[in-house]
């Protein structure tokens, strides 16, 4: 029985370790997923579904292995993204009745804000590095779409026409989305510019793509 | 060479008739039967394996467990469907999930993996949540009808592992599901 469990790979070869694992906890049991690094690289925020099946969102010290609850709600809470500041999470849930995103501070006190208010589907944000604007999965018509919306203002700007878009990525400058979609059988690879102007798709020469993500430096 | 080909076909023969017979063992064993599952029967259990790995038509999602559990009547129904974000089971998924109940109150060693899936529409941790939530929706049933907590495991495969491949609604129906499987006591240790 395969269990998800967070490891780390090494970049520049298969160096795996597991960090965190059910095993050497029997109430870690149920989901174990959507692990992100803070920006400082000192925590991990992630999603535990506990024996009940109810996934929250926490947040673990990886020196000192403190793990800390965030989000307390029988609702889907998940894929958690950290602000740049850290001082932050943005994650998905469904507490309202459909997939939303809310922010909620990374120390595990205060309440969750709601930031997305348009349409039915709003998923799995990724944040700038400048913090000034959410990138997301959103339903629009009957097509799963990249989205972002400028957190000062609130403007939601649909920047891609796909059925099944997923996994938007920023550049480190900003300017450009890389996510995946799928026509056919497959996935590939596209980007578009924050702007919704100029977009790519970069087609694999095998297999399927998914989940992409932009390194550090954008080179 | 006519005489060699001659003993081939009746090897081949032999082993298709002992591959049927064998295979003919699950539903014959009844669901009185006192908990006792196929998969106790090594030979059984063994070829159930191998008609999986022979590449039947369950395809590259059928477990190994398929064969074990009870058969007959709603018993032999062991996926329960669901609408789109949604974890409310409806319509037969009800009397599938209480003939499922009914049988495992009744069986206190027999033991089931409830497998939740999604369609592939969306984002993919959102889905593994879903699955969850569905696997927990099934879970609830059983134990609101006698069944035990440590009879039931649950596990979220989200929108990894499709029942169809395809991409429109009809596969997608097929897709939003939980499975239902049963447990051989021989499987169990193996699981880590």
């Amino acid at each position: 029985m395969r269990r998800k469990t967070p490891c780390v790979a090494g970049c520049d070869g298969p160096m795996f370790r597991t960090i965190f694992s059910p095993s050497n906890s029997p109430s870690r049991a149920g989901v174990n997923g959507a692990p992100a690094w803070s920006p400082d690289g000192k925590k991990l925020a992630l999603t535990l579904g506990g024996t009940a099946g109810n996934p929250d969102i926490y947040v673990l010290d990886l020196l000192t292995q403190n793990l800390t609850r965030i989000t307390d709600d029988p609702a889907i809470d998940t894929e958690p993204e950290w602000a740049p500041d850290g001082r932050s999470l943005y994650f998905t849930s469904d507490r309202a009745g459909s997939p939303q995103i809310y922010q909620i501070s990374a120390s595990g006190s205060g309440r969750p804000r709601r930031i997305t208010f348009e349409g039915n589907y709003n998923a799995r944000p990724r944040v700038s590095a400048d913090g000034s604007e959410l990138a997301m999965v959103t339903l629009e018509g009957n097509g799963y779409r990249i989205a972002v919306q400028d957190l000062s203002s609130g403007a939601v700007r649909v920047l891609s026409h796909g059925r099944l878009d997923e996994s938007p990525s920023f550049a480190p400058n900003g300017a450009t989305l890389l996510y995946s979609q799928r026509e056919g059988g497959g996935g590939s690879l596209a980007t578009v510019s924050v702007d919704g102007l100029t977009g790519l798709r970069l087609k694999a020469q095998q297999g399927t793509i998914r989940d992409p993500a932009w390194g550090p430096f954008g080179t | 060479m006519q005489e060699q080909r001659g003993i081939n076909w009746i090897l081949a023969l032999a082993l298709l008739f002992l591959a049927l017979a064998l295979a003919g063992c699950g539903p014959k064993v009844k669901p009185g039967a006192g908990g006792a599952t196929p998969g106790e029967n090594p030979a059984a259990e063994g070829a159930g394996a191998g008609a999986n790995a022979a590449g039947a038509a369950e395809g590259a999602n059928a477990s190994q467990d398929e064969t074990a559990g009870p058969q007959g009547g709603l018993l032999a129904s062991r996926v329960i469907y669901f609408d789109f974000d949604s974890a409310v089971i409806k319509g037969e998924g009800v009397d599938v999930a209480a003939a499922h109940a009914k049988y495992l109150a009744s069986h206190a060693t027999a033991r089931v993996r409830l497998e939740g899936n999604t369609d592939e529409r969306g984002s993919r941790e959102y889905n593994i949540g879903l699955g969850d939530r569905r696997a927990q929706a099934v879970r609830r049933a059983l134990l609101l009808q006698g069944v035990t907590e440590g009879q039931i495991t649950t596990v979220s495969y989200g929108e990894e592992r499709p029942a169809d491949p395809g991409h429109d609604e009809s596969a997608w129906a097929k897709n939003r599901r939980v499975e239902i499987v049963y447990l051989t006591p021989a499987a169990q240790p193996a699981r880590p």
